[in-house]
Formats: structure tokens, C-alpha cells, sequence
């Protein structure tokens, strides 16, 4: 392969690259040109996303009697759940949440809080909770759901706002104040997030959210 | 720590990749029941060599379970991300221990297995109703390469002496193909040539 690497000698081999079949000394001639050419960039990027696909088309083939009890065991045997490390708990907790509501499992848009709460407890998560935000004139600005187990996660969905920066603030029973973050909300007046919180959350509890002036524009009581 | 029951096998790849990050042995479990037999055709057709493909099916199945918790759905499904990885170990062997890829002549044996796969998920379905026609509609060059370059783990100098062509035209065919694919996958795609 030659060192003078060109448009049209990368357009020659980007289709092995993109299968991954050329050697490292090959993908690193290619990567070089393709770090600095954004046509040819973009070429392998779409070219390695057709080329990911095809592994699917592979026929399916039955395993060996004992393959499925080889393979659980091989992958839970050295690993309990015990290794992994509380950041990653956490991290998987969050990520636990944002697929549950956003991948395909609990449809987010279409569902009210209460029925994504239903759903949750439906696959086995029985401590979400939510809260409906309304403004002062009962218009629907969003929903917060927060899951407790190891540790507590809120999701925030917010809805036709204006853009600004907006914090969010939980309020407990005994009306003690707690920041849980501050979030900017662009042109399309929505966003959504997810987060660990640590504050006591009671059952009536009140989720607050606040322009950056400090007036409050969406209140909802946590059930 | 999220609580499982039988549930786990109502949950979709990505919750139950998830799921495994948390450390539950239940999805795992799910897991590899409904992937098993994808995992080990690819590693199968690829080396031919039943106990090479047992062993490479059940590294797969370790790497999903290390790394579950950094799978992203935006980038690719749960079962493309998972079968990446078998493939990947396949090419590995090949070139630790220049193993002989799938035998040319099995071509005519894999293309009509590859256009014809059934498929249990919704989301495999999808997958496969989008790739089964483009890949048919490739004309038959075009497509023996890239099977041989994608599913075989050919490359394109390989390929050149398998069809008895150029290696230019090896490179040419391969390239063309996935041009081919890309237009029919992604329509909005924009074609370089």
C-alpha cells in the first residue's frame, strides 16, 4: 500500500477497511489520511455501518448439547455481583433507567407517569414513584420518575418551556430544600435527564422546577 | 439491585445488556438462550470447525458479559454489537493462526442460507427484511465478494486469487458492493464516487 495516500487510493481500500480485514500497519496508513480528510471520513463511517450490519446475515446454527450451561458459566463464574465497583453499579443503574424508558421496553412519549410507574413494576422495579409538573394554570410541563434501590435515580422530562436555564429543586414533607441540578432547555422547549440524587425523598415529596430568575414554572407532588 | 423474575425473557437485548451490567445472572442467562444459535452459525460458517466455533461462541458470550455496561443501542442493535465481537475473534484466529476462512465453494451453500435466515426478534426481522433484498440485489460478483470478504474474512488479495480476478477488481467489486448496500440501506446516504 502506498505511503502517499490520496482520496482515490483511500476509495481502493476502504471497503477492507471498513470489513476490518487489513493489517494494523495498513489501518494506520488509511486512519492517518482519514483523520485529516472529511470526505473520507465520512465515507468509512457509512460504509462500516453497512458493513457491521452484514454479520447478521450468517445462518443461525444449533449448538452442541452443553454449549448453553458452558457458556452461562464461563461468563458468570469469574465475575459475581459483588466485583463491580459502586460507580459502576451506579452507572449501570442510570443506564438501567434510560433504557427501560427509552429503549423500546417502556414506551416514554406515549406513556403518563403513572403508566410508565406500571410498567416498571410490571418487569420488576416496585419502588418508582412519579409526579405529574403542572404550571399555575394546570398546564402539563413534564414528569419526574425516580427508581430507589442501591441508590436513587430521578428522571426529569421537561415540555413546551421556554428556552432558559430551569433548576430543579426537591422539596421534602418538613419543606427542607435540596438542588438536584440545573439544566439549559433549547429551541424544541423540551429535555429530558437522568440522575443520581441522594436526598431523602418522602412520599410527598414536591419536585420544583425554577427559571433562572428563582420563579417557579412547573410543581409536582411525588406519589 | 433491580429484582428479576421471569420477566428477564419479556425484556428487550438492550434492558437485558443492562441488566447485565448490574451483574444479574438471570438476564445473562436469557441472554444467551435467545443468542446462542446466532453466535455460534456466525463462528461456525466462519472457521468451520465445530470446536474452534464452540470456543469462540463462548468468548463472545464472556466479552458481552465484561462489557455490557458500555454497549450503546444509538450505535448499533444488541445482536449486530454481539456478533461484531464473534467475528472479530474469528478474524483473530485467522490471523494468529492463518486458519483457512469458509471455503469458497460453500458460497453457493451460504447466500441462499443468507437470503433465506429465519430470525426469532422483531428487531432480527427488521434487520434482515432491509439486508435480505439489498443483498440480492446485488449482481452476483459484487455479492460473492462481499460474502467472502464479510462472512468468509477474505481479503481482497485473497479474494483476487479465490475468484481469479485482479486484485484491483477485487477492491473495486468489494467497494462497489457496500456502495450498493449503503444506497439501499440508507437512502438519504450520499455515494463518493
Amino acid at each position: 500500500m502506498s505511503d502517499h495516500m490520496n482520496c482515490s487510493t483511500f476509495d481502493a481500500s476502504v471497503g477492507e477497511l471498513a470489513l476490518e480485514l487489513l493489517s494494523p500497519t495498513e489501518c494506520d496508513i488509511l486512519m492517518d489520511h482519514a483523520s485529516t480528510c472529511h470526505r473520507c471520513s465520512a465515507e468509512l463511517d457509512s460504509l462500516s455501518a453497512v458493513a457491521d450490519r452484514l454479520v447478521t446475515l450468517a445462518p443461525e446454527m444449533e449448538p452442541p448439547i452443553g454449549f448453553e450451561s458452558r457458556a452461562i458459566n464461563a461468563m458468570i463464574g469469574p465475575r459475581g455481583v459483588g466485583t463491580l465497583s459502586p460507580r459502576m453499579v451506579l452507572a449501570a443503574a442510570v443506564l438501567m433507567l434510560v433504557v427501560a424508558l427509552g429503549g423500546g421496553l417502556i414506551g416514554r412519549a406515549s406513556k403518563s407517569p403513572d403508566a410508565r410507574v406500571a410498567a416498571l413494576n410490571d418487569v420488576g422495579i416496585s419502588s418508582a414513584r412519579s409526579a405529574k409538573l403542572i404550571d399555575a394554570s394546570g398546564t402539563a410541563r413534564g414528569s419526574a420518575l425516580i427508581t430507589s434501590g442501591a441508590h436513587t435515580v430521578m428522571t426529569i422530562d421537561l415540555t413546551s418551556l421556554p428556552v432558559g436555564i430551569y433548576h430543579c429543586v426537591l422539596v421534602g414533607a418538613n419543606g427542607g430544600r435540596t438542588d438536584i441540578a440545573t439544566w439549559p432547555v433549547g429551541a424544541s422547549g423540551s429535555g429530558s435527564w437522568t440522575l443520581p440524587i441522594t436526598a431523602e425523598l418522602s412520599r410527598s415529596a414536591q419536585v420544583q422546577i425554577a427559571e433562572a430568575s428563582g420563579s417557579v414554572v412547573a410543581i409536582g407532588t411525588v406519589h | 439491585m433491580v429484582m428479576w423474575t421471569s420477566h428477564a425473557d419479556r425484556l428487550d437485548d438492550s434492558a437485558l445488556l443492562a441488566a447485565m451490567a448490574l451483574g444479574d445472572h438471570k438476564a445473562a442467562t436469557v441472554f444467551v438462550r435467545r443468542h446462542q444459535r446466532a453466535v455460534y452459525g456466525l463462528a461456525y460458517t466462519m472457521c468451520h470447525d465445530p470446536l474452534l466455533a464452540q470456543d469462540l461462541a463462548q468468548q463472545t458470550f464472556e466479552r458481552v458479559w465484561r462489557h455490557a455496561g458500555s454497549f450503546d443501542s444509538r450505535r448499533a442493535s444488541a445482536k449486530v454489537w454481539m456478533l461484531t465481537i464473534t467475528r472479530r475473534l474469528c478474524l483473530d484466529v485467522y490471523k494468529a493462526k492463518k486458519a483457512v476462512p469458509i471455503d469458497p465453494a460453500d458460497l453457493g451453500l451460504l447466500m441462499p442460507l443468507a437470503l433465506d435466515a429465519v430470525e426469532d426478534t422483531v428487531i432480527a426481522r427488521s434487520e434482515m427484511q432491509a439486508l435480505r433484498p439489498a443483498l440480492a440485489a446485488l449482481p452476483l460478483d459484487q455479492r460473492r465478494v462481499l460474502l467472502l470478504a464479510s462472512i468468509g474474512g477474505h481479503t481482497a488479495a485473497e479474494i483476487a486469487e479465490i475468484e481469479h480476478i485482479p486484485l484491483g477488481t477485487a477492491k473495486t467489486r468489494l467497494r462497489a458492493a457496500l456502495i450498493r448496500m449503503r444506497r439501499e440501506l440508507i437512502p438519504e446516504s450520499v455515494d463518493n464516487v
